[in-house]
């Protein structure tokens, strides 16, 4: 046996008594477990103060939350149609093909690269990407100050990332390629309610990445903070959504989903007088987290693989 | 625990396959019987992780709440207490996560050395040290190792349970405990002596 099998084996034995259970109230979690089955909607067991532990017993009880049903049933409805109207738009016959992989091929060409015609496969989840980017601006932003600054976010992100450089740029003139071309890799073959969710959580993420870069943003003022609380409620009410639906039974898309939820939380609660250190806590929940780097990961790697 | 989980012996299977069963087509009899059979480790595996009793009991409920609402997902892939712990620590790491931010367990393991090359008579109680030093692990290191060395799991039934390859968690268990002895490095003369 080394020195370190031995010094192992006394870690191992001193650990025994590092947080060891008390006796296990079994009939007390029972009871709970029952109720909160039964109720369809009891809050389970609220830790005392009000502690972020009560975040994550509101997210396992949720599913049984009187009403949420039908509030999850119409919002998966609205995504779905929204997504099937996407889905109808990537998928109808086109003339003009060939066109629109030019206009990929062209907009993904970057400085170094001039001069090759990258392959249409590889362009197709930047299309992809970039469309959903520019969802971002078109859909999510509270106005044109956001819209721009989220923009110029996206840019240095790009930068910062082999992977995501030329996506604003492909954002651009994606659209109006994908809505003639032809039906993206991983989009034609796959379930139509996988795609429709694919697709809804790839825009979601995207939306999410562009928030995050803004609120990461030194230049932002107070104004900007009140306008970001404002984006962050729509997109933490899409979050939980996504988290009850058939997109939150991926453990990895749900882990990421799951610490989105608490970083939009702490955004949408933060006051526009908030102290610094406010904001760094929760910069620092984005960097413990690696929250952008898990969304940069998730958006670039086209709406199959990575999510 | 009781026989119907246990895995290894085919009645253990057959009971287990019954049993869920039982409690897909809403026996409540049963939904308590797996319930029994399983409680007292996943209380004491999301104890072990949390180390607050009113976590550790939110964990556990949500997890059986969990289980029992997707039990009919569950496809004998792996034995019914894997499935469990798979959900059991997967809610516990969530909560922990979103805890974290209230409490600043996850100091750099630096700090923990930080403490550990001072004076050790200024702080001589080796169990207190050792609790930093495995607080101030990172989730991946820490989770591996509570279940491994202190919670007896495997490291197939850890790599299920957190869906790595069991070489993975090998080798994170290998880099926890080099983590944990550099942090409890003065004791070193004491063990070896």
């Amino acid at each position: 046996m080394t020195e370190d099998d031995r010094i192992d084996e006394a870690i191992r034995s001193a650990a025994q008594s590092y947080n060891r259970a008390p006796a296990v109230p079994r009939d007390e979690m029972w009871a709970a477990i029952e109720k909160a089955r039964a109720n369809s909607g009891p809050r389970l067991h609220v830790v005392a103060g009000g502690s972020p532990a009560a975040v994550a017993a509101d997210r396992g009880s949720r599913n049984f939350r009187p009403g949420f049903a039908w509030w999850g049933a119409a919002a998966a409805a609205m995504l779905l149609v929204a997504a099937g109207v996407g889905i109808g738009r990537l998928t109808a016959p086109s003339g003009s093909a060939r066109s629109a992989v030019n206009t990929r091929a062209s907009v993904a060409v970057v400085p170094g690269n001039a001069g090759s015609l990258p392959q249409v496969a590889d362009n197709v989840p930047r299309a992809e990407v970039g469309d959903a980017a520019e969802g971002v601006a078109a859909r999510s932003s509270p106005d044109g100050t956001i819209e721009r600054r989220t923009g110029a976010g996206a840019v240095t992100s790009g930068m910062e990332s082999g992977t995501r450089a030329g996506v604003p740029r492909v954002a651009a003139s994606g659209s109006s390629a994908r809505r003639n071309g032809p039906v993206p890799r991983g989009l034609a073959g796959d379930a139509p309610g996988t795609d429709t969710y694919q697709v809804a959580t790839i825009r979601h993420l995207a939306d999410a990445e562009a928030l995050l870069t803004s609120f990461s943003l030194e230049t932002r003022d107070q104004k900007m903070d009140a306008q970001l609380a404002g984006w962050a409620k729509g997109l933490l009410s899409n979050t939980r959504l996504l988290l009850d639906s058939p997109a939150g039974e991926d453990a990895r898309r749900a882990r990421l989903l799951e610490d989105l939820e608490l970083v939009l939380a702490q955004i949408v609660q933060l006051s526009p007088a908030a102290a610094a250190s406010e904001r760094e806590l929760i910069q620092g929940s984005i960097n413990n987290g690696q929250v952008m780097t898990r969304l940069r990961t998730a958006i670039p790697a086209g709406p199959t693989r990575g999510l | 625990m009781m026989g119907l989980t246990v895995p290894e012996s085919p009645r253990g299977w057959v009971s287990e396959r019954q049993l869920v069963e039982r409690v897909v087509a809403g026996d409540p009899i049963a939904q308590r019987q797996l319930y029994d059979s399983h409680v007292d480790r996943v209380y004491r595996l999301t104890y072990r992780l949390a180390g607050d009793e009113d976590l550790a009991r939110d964990f556990t409920q949500l997890t059986f709440i969990r289980a029992f609402e997707r039990i009919g997902d569950f496809r004998h892939e792996s034995s019914l207490a894997t499935w469990l712990h798979a959900i059991g620590v997967s809610i516990s790491l969530n909560g922990l996560r979103k805890v974290k931010t209230a409490r600043t367990r996850e100091a750099p393991i630096e700090a923990a050395s930080g403490i550990g090359s001072s004076d050790r008579h200024a702080e001589p109680d080796l169990k207190a040290r050792l609790g930093n030093a495995i607080d101030s692990l990172s989730e991946k290191y820490r989770t591996v190792f509570l279940m491994h060395d202190v919670e007896g799991f495997t490291h197939e039934e850890i790599g299920a349970a957190l869906g790595i390859p069991a070489g993975t968690s090998k080798t994170r268990l290998f880099q926890g405990r080099a983590k944990l002895r550099e942090a409890l490095a003065d004791f070193r003369g004491d063990w070896i002596s």
